[in-house]
């Protein structure tokens, strides 16, 4: 063995354990950085974390408090909105006494002798009060919809029938522009049950809507109902037109309140812009829908479904039918008592009546049409709806409860409202038929043709 | 530069020359971190120049080459370290193509603070064009990256390399074509 550095013992000097320490000093080195860094790393994470915590917690109450604001706003503008559905429902049938009041004098008006130029301004003015009346009732219609103050009726009737009598009503409007109009009936039961009038509202709406916006061409209508599982039909109808068309970004709108598809289309066509608002909700009610589809410049298709209730399996069709007053007579033989509060209208009412040859006998208030009845004899009374001691509802149950004490006249509810809910009541408190104000000849004529007469010294025996 | 492209230089060094070359490369070049690297740390790209210039001197070999043929090292050694980045991609030419889209993102997950060269990719039927775009310069090590995946891949493609200069300014284009 040489002399030297004996056993693995390393020497300060060996150059070879000298670069292993080096090696191991840099490799501690890195180690201790590496774990600086993961600490420095971690503290980092820690702190993101906390504040994103923290950040999360803070949204938390954030939407908390936005979630109560909306929901406070939310209920305020509900408030609103009925506030306003109600405050337009009572002005509207403020405006609408005044007003049947006009129509009724323009009507008398016409029966007095006019020249030619005062006929023409006269039937002006009867044009501009009947379109006022219409857009007050289609405000009141839609406020009360809105207000959810609608019930629908429920009764039997023929879906063809309404939608041919609808086509009839509506040739007046289509004829004079020389457009045709057509009906496409596919499966339909013969009897169903639903509420007639409102369905008759929708479909005259989508007509005169259509007749309205097409210049030339052809107003159509098609319906059909298909049988659901569970019974009774889902009505599809459909009204096409011809006409201007609705561009697409405006066809959401036209269903909105005051939605026309162009303000300056109100200017141009007319209306409220409240009828499809008014159609699509009457729809909503009937359990169906509304679509629309459109071309501009090449027509609208407005389609509509409504679920109807089968009706009793053995039609009543004899019963359904109003039958033939028992006994025909001469109008002016009838005794007729006219309740009414408002001077305008009373002197409508006797004018009227007397153009009839009819002589009624007046009163102005509900206590005083019950003593008249109490103390004489009326085969009829026109009983208004709104007035002070009794009102119309009131003073028919005091008649009835007088029972044969009395001689019980045929009682005609004169009333603005033609509402379901109103009619029931009126129904319900033992009145007869109704006609709608103002008092317009033609109506009131056949409301009084069609009374029958309990009594059986009837006028026609006097 | 991340730190792990320093250690895995030094892991080349060991394993193709010696640990011995390793030391004296990290000894006798002056480096300002005393070359205490650590993977998830992040040093001074010139040290690695410094010490690619040293290797270079000391066994001859050209430094571009040493670059690239590093870049080739360290793309198998990113097989085998983040085998995450290579799930779902098929192809060499589908891995470079997402490069910016999926590759870069996946770095940033990890080190948020990374600078990233950046590749403009432009790929039709039967090319791909990287356009590569540093402050460092270290088109070697990105020629040498695209060697290594189509090396992983198993893809034969010819690499062409092209200084241009575009609105953007200066940058390197490859161009890779594969062999059918």
């Amino acid at each position: 063995m040489s002399a030297g550095p004996t056993g693995p013992g390393p020497g300060p000097a060996d150059p070879a354990i000298d670069r292993l320490l080096r090696r191991l000093e840099r490799e501690r080195g890195a180690r201790k950085e590496a774990e600086q860094l993961l600490e420095r790393k971690s503290a980092e994470l820690f702190e993101a974390n906390r504040s994103l915590r923290a950040f999360n917690d803070r949204l938390e109450a954030l939407v908390v408090e936005r979630t109560a604001e909306l929901r406070d706003a939310r209920d305020r503008a509900e408030a609103g909105t009925l506030a306003k559905s109600r405050f337009l429902a009572t002005m509207s049938h403020e405006i609408r006494t005044p007003l049947n009041g006009v129509i009724g004098m323009i009507e008398l008006l016409r029966g007095t002798p006019l020249d030619a130029r005062q006929q023409d301004y006269l039937d002006s003015l009867l044009q501009s009060a009947d379109t006022l009346l219409a857009i007050v009732n289609d405000v009141l219609d839609f406020s009360k919809i809105e207000a959810g103050r609608i019930e629908l009726e429920q009764r039997g009737f023929d879906p063809l029938r309404l939608a041919q009598d609808v086509l009839t009503l509506m040739r007046p409007l289509a004829d004079p522009k020389g457009l045709t109009l057509t009906l496409r009936a596919g499966a339909l039961p013969a009897r169903a049950v639903g509420d007639p009038n409102r369905l008759r509202q929708v479909w005259t709406n989508l007509l005169s809507n259509a007749i309205k916006f097409t210049a030339r061409g052809e107003v159509g209508m098609a319906l059909h109902a298909e049988p659901l599982a569970a019974g009774g039909w889902r009505l599809h109808g459909e009204v096409s037109d011809t006409g201007i068309g609705i561009a697409e970004s405006q066809r959401d709108r036209v269903f909105e309140a005051f939605g026309q598809a162009d303000s300056s289309t109100t200017r141009r066509y007319g209306g409220t812009g409240l009828g499809l608002a008014i159609t699509a909700r009457l729809v909503a009610l009937m359990g169906g829908s509304i679509t629309l589809s459109s071309v501009p410049g090449v027509g609208s298709r407005f389609g509509f479904t409504a679920l109807l209730a089968a009706a009793d399996p053995v039609p009543a069709a004899g019963a359904a039918e109003p039958e033939a007053a028992d006994h025909p007579r001469p109008l002016e033989r009838l005794r007729v008592l006219v309740a009414e509060d408002n001077p305008v209208n009373q002197t409508i009412a006797i004018t009227v009546l007397e153009r009839m040859g009819i002589t009624a006998t007046l009163v102005a208030d509900g206590r005083a049409a019950l003593q008249a009845v109490a103390d004489g004899a009326f085969d009829v009374v026109l009983m208004d709806m709104q007035m002070p001691e009794l009102d119309g509802v009131q003073a028919t149950r005091a008649i009835r409860a007088l029972g044969a004490s009395v001689a019980q006249p045929w009682i005609i509810a004169v009333t603005a409202n033609a509402f379901e809910q109103d009619r029931q009541r009126c129904l319900a408190a033992g009145m007869d038929d109704f006609v709608a104000k103002p008092y317009k000849p033609g109506p009131l004529r056949e409301a009084l043709q069609g009374a029958r007469l309990r009594r059986a010294d009837g006028p026609a025996a006097g | 530069m991340k730190g792990m492209v320093f250690t895995e230089f030094l892991e080349m060094v060991e394993a193709r020359w010696s640990a011995d070359m390793a030391d004296d490369l990290v000894e006798q070049t002056p480096l300002a971190s005393g070359g205490r690297y650590t993977a998830v740390g992040t040093y001074d790209h010139t040290e690695l120049v410094a010490m690619v210039r040293a290797l270079s001197e000391r066994i001859g070999v050209p430094v571009p080459d040493l670059v690239r043929a590093f870049g080739e090292y360290l793309f198998g050694r990113f097989v085998v370290s983040h085998p995450s980045f290579f799930v779902g991609i098929d192809g060499a030419l589908d891995f470079l193509e997402r490069i910016e889209d999926v590759i870069h993102v996946e770095v940033l997950k990890l080190y948020p603070d990374a600078s990233l060269p950046r590749f403009d990719v432009d790929r039709d039927a039967d090319r791909l064009v990287l356009l590569y775009r540093s402050s460092r310069h270290f088109e070697d090590l990105a020629h040498g990256l695209i060697l290594g995946c189509l090396a992983h891949y198993g893809q034969r493609a010819q690499v062409s390399r092209a200084p241009v200069v575009d609105a953007k300014g200066a940058a390197v284009r490859f161009e890779i074509v594969p062999e059918r």
